[in-house]
């Protein structure tokens, strides 16, 4: 006999925000990295896992919130709780320390702890963190991290995924509703994120990447926070009424991915948004020389298409990337 | 006899800077006079400064430069039979800005070898130095400790074989470490080079942001005997190896360094450290390391006995004793931290057991190891 799952009120206390690891701190408390489970409505061991982490590098701030959006829909949605057809769990901060400092790393060693996995339980503090946050993650179904662009160029919302792991995770990505799906090979320094360790583990793990480092881009969080629930609905883990919405999102590869790099040092000036649609040779932006005065390159569209990515620190040296731009499909 | 300019500095590539001064590589270069005799090919580099908070390096290439230039200048019988490339400064941005990294963007120059001529400034940047050592037989990578440790001198091999560790013993450095790669490291410049067939040897000289100026002419001094002991510098006294040879070499580098004795750091056989006897001591406590004491300092290249205290992690507010840390082993003391502050798994001591240890005290190389 299957046993009778708690209901209503009970259920709703068996959703708790608590620790699941915890670091010393040479003065004051422990720092602790914390995640919050939303539990399947009729099973023990619930059928699907979803698990939605962010906050890897401390000045990635969207996932955080998205996080919020999400932890506040479920929990305003108390009906819908006792139907949740699997496991949802979040990790919104995976580097406490990192974000309080607005330092993308571990900040005491500098230590990238996207370069740990899959960690190390006795080893240094970036590796413990990161085994700690494996070994949550290992029980997972699906797992979606979410990053923000670094301090140099805004994205829009897109996901990341390998190549090598196409097979597994590209189905999912009809349901995200990002701007774009990119398919990239993966240098060797790849091999130690959380993403491969969990694709390697047959785990499909969608990396999302978005807006830019320091802010939170709202369209874009309210964008990935829709795309997360229409993706929920098609696992058939929240089930809300609402039917999932499919759509194929454009897909960039190497075959009609252009970069633009600058040819010069200067301060860039863009002339256009990101997510800007491009005709060939329209302008993109230019470089200035502000102790000349005076202009030292322009930069046009080489294609026609769109622009995904675009410099937002102005600074720029030759070779700085000030655009990536997806080529417009053939007919 | 052919002969070309002995020494040539000049710069060898530069890059644009948004507003300030171009960013500049410099090399020194001394041209072999002998062609006969020469080792076939043998050119040397050697190269400093990729993290921009290690001095030591810098200050010895640049010494380097000054003692070769004297020693050709005024021995007519000593013969320069490779061409020495020196690199001293490769990461301009950083030696000026006094930062480790790439100032701009905090990335690590020497996690981008062999470089990208068509990325950013700084994948360029080691593009232009891999491309300018790509004709060299023989690299050395002159760095320092970090801001957390203290070492002992030390060659660092991370591909080694009987010539090489024959060649590393000549620099006379107390320790000899040979040091399996963890993955990050493999995009480091003298593993990339090694890749491409040439034989790569680091030292690890002092400490970050000072410059130890005893250590380094030791270290000069250790630098020409490497190139004595592979054929290229030949310091005169006739052919064939032989004390008399040795003792006019050691002393024709005295009188240039102004040194007394022969610079030797080692004991005359140096310590050979591997994975299977270096026992990594580390923090199971945050806090505060207070090593040593008054009576008793801790320093590289003490001798430890097994059960001898190392030092005491404390709580910062309250001073109690969170943990006594205390040798498992018999050993030498080759890096001590320098650090105070701890966290659970910070990296206190590597001593070098006095024999191989027990499989559950061998750390495995893992994806990224912190010093």
């Amino acid at each position: 006999m299957r046993k009778r799952w708690p209901r209503n009120a009970l259920l709703f206390k068996m959703i708790q925000t608590q620790p699941f690891f915890e670091l010393s701190m040479p003065i004051g408390e422990n720092l602790s990295f914390s995640k919050t489970e939303f539990p399947d409505g009729d099973r023990l061991k619930p059928k699907t896992t979803v698990s939605i982490v962010s906050g890897m590098h401390g000045d990635e701030l969207d996932g955080l919130y998205i996080s919020y959006l999400l932890h506040q829909y479920f929990l305003s949605r108390k009906d819908d709780i006792q139907k949740l057809g699997g496991k949802i769990r979040l990790i919104p901060v995976m580097n406490p320390a990192g974000v309080d400092v607005s330092h993308r790393f571990w900040p005491f060693t500098k230590i990238d702890i996207n370069r740990q996995f899959p960690g190390d339980a006795t080893g240094e503090s970036s590796q413990r963190i990161s085994q700690a946050i494996f070994d949550q993650l290992k029980d997972s179904d699906i797992v979606i991290d979410i990053h923000s662009s670094n301090l140099f160029v805004f994205e829009v919302p897109q996901v990341r995924i390998l190549e090598k792991f196409k097979e597994q995770s590209l189905p999912l990505t009809e349901f995200l509703g990002m701007d774009l799906v990119w398919i990239h090979a993966a240098p060797t320094v790849i091999e130690t994120t959380l993403s491969y360790n969990l694709n390697q583990r047959s785990i499909p793990t969608l990396v999302i990447e978005c807006g830019i480092s320091h802010r939170l881009t709202l369209a874009y969080c309210e964008q990935i926070f829709a795309g997360i629930l229409n993706l929920l609905r098609h696992l058939k883990i929240l089930n809300d009424g609402s039917a999932p919405v499919r759509k194929t999102a454009r897909i960039a590869n190497e075959s009609n991915v252009v970069y633009l790099n600058a040819e010069h040092a200067g301060i860039f000036v863009s002339k256009l948004n990101v997510g800007a649609a491009l005709k060939q040779n329209s302008v993109i932006g230019e470089i200035v020389d502000p102790v000349l005065g005076k202009r030292v390159e322009e930069i046009r569209a080489p294609a026609d298409g769109t622009l995904f990515t675009l410099r937002a620190h102005p600074i720029c040296y030759v070779g700085s990337l000030l655009g990536r731009i997806v080529r417009e499909e053939r007919g | 006899m052919e002969t070309e300019a002995p020494m040539m500095a000049q710069e060898f590539s530069r890059f644009e800077s948004p507003t300030g001064a171009p960013i500049s590589l410099s090399k020194v270069e001394f041209s072999p006079q002998v062609k006969a005799n020469a080792p076939a090919n043998l050119t040397l580099g050697i190269t400093s400064g990729i993290h921009g908070d290690e001095l030591n390096g810098t200050y010895i290439c640049s010494l380097l430069v000054q003692v070769l230039k004297k020693l050709i200048d005024k021995n007519p019988k000593l013969e320069l039979r490779a061409k020495i490339k020196i690199l001293p400064a490769i990461n301009p941005p950083g030696l000026n800005n006094s930062v480790r990294f790439w100032p701009f963007d905090e990335t690590d120059i020497n996690r981008m070898f062999p470089g990208y001529a068509q990325g950013e400034t700084s994948q360029r940047l080691a593009a232009a130095v891999f491309q300018e050592l790509s004709d060299v037989t023989h690299l050395l990578d002159i760095h320092s400790s970090n801001i957390f440790v203290r070492e002992v001198p030390q060659v660092r091999l991370y591909q080694w074989d009987d010539e090489l560790m024959r060649l590393a013993a000549a620099f006379d450095l107390p320790v000899i470490w040979l040091r399996e790669s963890t993955t990050m490291e493999k995009v480091q410049l003298p593993q990339t080079l090694s890749e491409n067939g040439k034989k790569s040897f680091v030292i690890q000289a002092g400490n970050a942001l000072e410059i130890d100026a005893k250590l380094c002419k030791n270290i000069v001094f250790g630098i020409l005997r490497w190139m004595s002991v592979l054929g290229a510098i030949d310091f005169g006294g006739g052919a064939g190896e032989n004390d008399q040879k040795k003792n006019l070499m050691n002393k024709l580098i005295q009188e240039t360094l102004n040194i007394n004795g022969d610079g030797r750091r080692g004991a005359g056989q140096p310590i050979l450290a591997k994975t299977s006897n270096i026992l990594y001591m580390t923090a199971e406590s945050a806090g505060i390391f207070v090593g040593g004491d008054e009576q008793e300092q801790n320093f590289p290249g003490k001798k430890i006995l097994k059960g001898e205290w190392i030092g005491n992690i404390l709580d910062p507010v309250t001073g109690a004793v969170r943990e006594a840390i205390v040798s498992p082993v018999d050993g030498y003391l080759f890096t001590i931290r320098v650090h105070p502050i701890v966290y659970q798994g910070s990296l206190l001591a590597r001593i070098v057991a006095k024999s191989d240890l027990p499989q559950s005290m061998i750390k495995p190389v893992h994806p990224q190891q912190p010093q």
